[in-house]
Formats: C-alpha cells, structure tokens, sequence
C-alpha cells in the first residue's frame, strides 16, 4: 500500500499521524507525509513551522516500532532536497519501505492530489475537526481531495474509535486492495464490520448481492464476523446520516456507482463535513 | 427437530442453509430443503392433463440440478440434511401444503436484514404467515450458534413461551439468557442485571424446573432500535408475535435485531 498522509500542524493531524502508526505496522506500507505551504511564504522550507511538525509525524510513525524491526529509515534528517521548483523532499537513507516527507509550495487541495497521482497513492489520509466542519483555515480541503483523488481517501476525525465500519455498495467491483484497506481498519479499531447492499424497491441487483455473498464467504474464511444489511434506495440518505453518528462510514463510489446519484460532489462534501464519525471513500 | 427451509437460489437462503447447518452441529435435526417454483402465468398450460403433468416435471428437472449444485456449494458440515424437493405452483400454498400434517417443527427461512422493518411487518401480517401454525425461524445473518436468548414484554404469554421453547430445545447444550424488554424514548440503553420482575421470575423458574441453564436475567430499557442492537451478540432471539394483537415495541426489536429470530405464535 502507499498511504500518502497530508497534515497540517494542528492537532486533529497529530491524532492522524498516530492512527496511521498503527495502520503502518500491520500493512508495511510506503509513507508520504505531506506539508503544503502557501506559494508566497517568505521563509525558506527547512524554516517553515510545517517541516519542524513533519519531522515530529516521521518520529511518531517509527516510534511504533521497536528499532531493530522497523522497515523505515531512522536516519536523522537536516535538508529537504528540492526536486522540483516548488517541491521539497527529505529522506533518509537505508530502510526497506519508504517514509519520506514532502513539502509543497502551493494551495492545499491541488498539491495534495498532485502529490497522490505522482506518488501512484492508493490510499489519502487527512483528519479534520468535527466541531468546524472539517475545514482547514476555513475551506473543504479533506473534502475537495475526497471528490477529486483518484484513489480510496479517509477523512479521520478526532473522536473515539468506531463501534463499526459500514461499507455500503451497489455495484460489483471491489477491489482486492479496498478489502485489505477494511481489513486492516477493522483490526486497529476492533471494529465490527458490515456491509450494506443497497436495493431499488424489492429488488436487490443480482449483482450486488453476489458481490455481498462474495464479501460473506471471504471474511468467513478469515474468521472476520460480516454483519449484512440492505437499504431501500429511497431511505439511503437517511440511514447514511444515522450510522455516521458513531460509525465509520466505507462507501465504494467507483464510475458505475450509482451511489454517485445519492453522493454527487456536493452530497460528499456534507457528509465529510457534517459526519462526526471519520468517512473513507473508496475507489 | 424437523425443519422444512424455504430454498432459493440466492443469498438470504444461502445464510438460513448455513446457519442451520451450525445448529445442526448441537441439535440433531432433520432439514428438508423445499423449493417452490412459480411459473409464468404465460407459460402454464392450461389444464391438468398430461401436457401440464409433463411440463411440470420437466421445470423441476431443469431446476432441480441448479438447486442441487446450490446446496452442496452452501452446506458445510451440514447433519441431517435432505434432497431437495422442488414444487411447482403457487409458493405460499406449496409450502403450506408440505406443513400440513404436521411433521415439521420449525419452518425456516432467510430474510435479509433490513434498515426499514416495514417490510418484516408486512411480512408477518401477510396472508401466508396469517395461516402458517408451526413456528418460524427468520434467519437474516450467519451468526454462531453458541447462545439463545428469550425476549420478553410484560405482555407476554410466559405460560405458553417457556414450554413452546422447551418443547424444541430442551437438550440443547449451551446457554440460555432471558431479557424482558421495556420500550422508552431515551437514546440509551439501560440494563437492570438479576431483575425480580415477575415475567423473568417466572421464566426462570420454568426453566430451572426443567434443568435448564440460565446464563443470565436482566431487564432492559430503550428504544427499540438501539435494543435491538444489543441482541447482535446472540446466536439465536426467540420471543412470541401475536397475530391478531396490536403493534407492540417488542415486534420492533424483532424486526431490528441483526440476530436469527424465532417466532412463536400466541
């Protein structure tokens, strides 16, 4: 997996840093940290507030392991290299997975999905504050990168840990790496998982349903209980805005979704905006 | 026990299959798969000569292989389980039909579970459950089987529950817990352990009497959604409906309730 973490100083990013510790052990996956700056900051990057808080992240996420077993480089880092003309990295040396820190001149949004389609990320985690509707210095960032990636985005708000993960669905085209993605949240929240097929009258599409038989008959082999449920198209919204008060909610919005019709752009950004339980977008 | 389940070839029947086969593991049973097939009026001869006789036999035929492969795709480690029988008519009266004589104990069925629990009161306030004696089992997720729970009301016919229950579990070796559930607006649920209210004292003492053994006695308090997710822990809910009687929150739990339920009839 190559998890691309954009974070900012605040703490609701610091909670995410640590969650994707957590994620990092069990997955070994490649880290991007990621810090955007505005494009016309005087200071020069290794000055900037954000590369002192990114530094601080890279510690929190090799803290997770003890030394001798962790896959990143430890390497004291003390020079972003600049690749690009508004683009800065720093790594360190050795290692067997990559945790590298980039900095970007630019605005938020645009940088982040940048940096997602260079990096070929197949998963986005941001966090967010619930109490200002996931704004970051007043705008739909986590929002505007949940519409626009063009991979699987999770929107993490500071709360306690989920009681359950609800993936709903309405088409047939799950990834193996969406699975994985479910897997691992369902073993670092201790969550409980279910997986909602959503129906159009009486009829729940064949396909759907084979598809939730398919997600039945592979988490039995893994000794993952799977709690099934099906939602009326018509009271989707609805139940949306249920679960979301204390569960996270996983919704597959791939091009033949017609989850889009309940979930067009704007359905998105209220969601991440409104929910008070974290929102991961799959694709 | 004898158990006739309903068999379609889809998901909600692959969970009920699945899930008896667990309890096959603790309670010998026999389970008599029955799938009705209900042809298109357009293509039903008309009649009830050989022509029909002959095309009836060759739908079953073509059918029975499609639900033969199904079965053993779904049965695992599966005690007690039958060839399929295949019907053709109308659905409701085929099965109502195989029940007459009354062999069977349980009529079982998956139902998927649903956010909107109009349809499970539809459900059982439509013609066929109107009609249908024997108890029936609604199994809408595969859970394990390791725990049964008796879900009370303060109207509930305790005289006719506890020996309804016995009558099919009574050597079923694993642990029974009994709640008597209370409905109320909060958003919380609320649980009173060890209550002596009269409905579980009465309960209990039936069961103990037949040396059952009760894991635990609470009464709780909520509304009936949030209660209803309380009950996902068990491997099987048991209660009563009353066919004829009023809406009552405890029916609400049933229809919410994520775990396989039985219902009794009052």
């Amino acid at each position: 997996m190559r998890i691309l973490v954009a974070v900012d100083s605040n703490p609701y990013s610091s909670y995410v840093v640590h969650e994707v510790g957590k994620l990092a052990v069990n997955t070994w996956s490649d880290i991007t940290l990621l810090g955007v700056i505005p494009p016309d900051t005087k200071k020069t990057v290794e000055d900037s507030e954000i590369a002192s808080t990114l530094l601080d992240y890279r510690e929190i996420i090799t803290s997770y392991y003890p030394r001798e077993q962790c896959p990143y480089s430890r390497e004291e880092i003390s020079r972003f290299s600049r690749i690009g003309e508004n683009i800065f990295v720093a790594t360190g040396k050795g290692g067997i997975k990559t945790l590298k820190i980039v900095i970007r001149r630019g605005s938020w949004g645009e940088e982040i999905l940048k940096q997602a389609t260079e990096d070929e990320s197949t998963l986005i985690i941001m966090g967010c504050n619930k109490t200002n509707k996931c704004k970051w210095n007043g705008e739909d960032v986590p929002a505007r990168v949940a519409n626009n990636a063009p991979c699987s985005v999770l929107i993490v708000k500071e709360s306690k840990n989920p009681e359950q993960i609800v993936c709903c669905l309405d088409h047939d085209h799950i990834s193996q790496t969406s699975l994985e993605l479910i897997n691992q949240l369902v073993t670092l929240y201790k969550a409980e998982l279910k997986v909602v097929g959503v129906s159009q009258g009486e009829t729940l599409k064949l396909k759907v349903e084979n598809t939730m038989k398919q997600l039945l008959m592979y988490y039995l082999r893994q000794n993952i209980p799977l709690w099934l449920e099906v939602v009326d198209s018509s009271v989707f919204p609805t139940f949306v805005n249920q679960i979301s008060q204390k569960n996270l909610i996983a919704l597959w919005l791939g091009p033949k979704s017609f989850l889009k019709k309940f979930f067009p752009n704007e359905k998105v950004t209220t969601l991440i905006n409104d929910a008070p339980s974290s929102v991961l977008l799959l694709r | 026990m004898n158990v006739l389940l309903s068999i379609e070839n889809n998901l909600a029947s692959s969970i009920a299959l699945r899930y008896l086969c667990r309890q096959s593991q603790k309670i010998p049973m026999f389970i008599q798969p029955l799938h009705i097939e209900e042809p298109s009026q357009r293509h039903y001869p008309f009649g009830a000569g050989w022509v029909r006789k002959t095309w009836e036999k060759t739908l079953v035929d073509a059918t029975k292989n499609e639900i033969d492969l199904f079965i053993q795709a779904e049965a695992e480690n599966c005690r007690g389980l039958a060839r399929v029988k295949i019907s053709v008519g109308e659905k409701e009266k085929e099965v109502l039909k195989e029940l007459e004589g009354g062999f069977y104990d349980i009529f079982a069925m998956g139902l998927l579970s649903s956010f909107d629990s109009s349809a499970f009161y539809e459900m059982l306030r439509g013609p066929f459950l109107k009609k249908l004696t024997c108890p029936l089992l609604l199994v809408k997720n595969l859970t394990p089987f390791e725990n049964i729970l008796l879900l009370m009301d303060k109207e509930i016919n305790i005289e006719r529950l506890i020996p309804f229950y016995l009558k099919l579990y009574s050597n079923v070796p694993i642990g029974v817990s009994l709640v008597l559930y209370t409905s109320n607006d909060k958003d919380t649920v609320d649980v009173i352990e060890d209550s002596d209210a009269t409905p579980l004292k009465e309960a209990l003492s039936l069961l103990t009497s037949a040396g059952i053994r009760v894991e635990r006695h609470e009464e709780v308090l909520g509304r009936a959604d949030k209660v209803a997710q309380t009950l996902k822990g068990s491997g099987l809910v048991v209660s009563m409906f009353n066919k004829k009687g009023r809406k009552r929150p405890l029916t609400d739990v049933l229809a919410s309730t994520p775990a396989p339920v039985l219902i009794f009839w009052e």
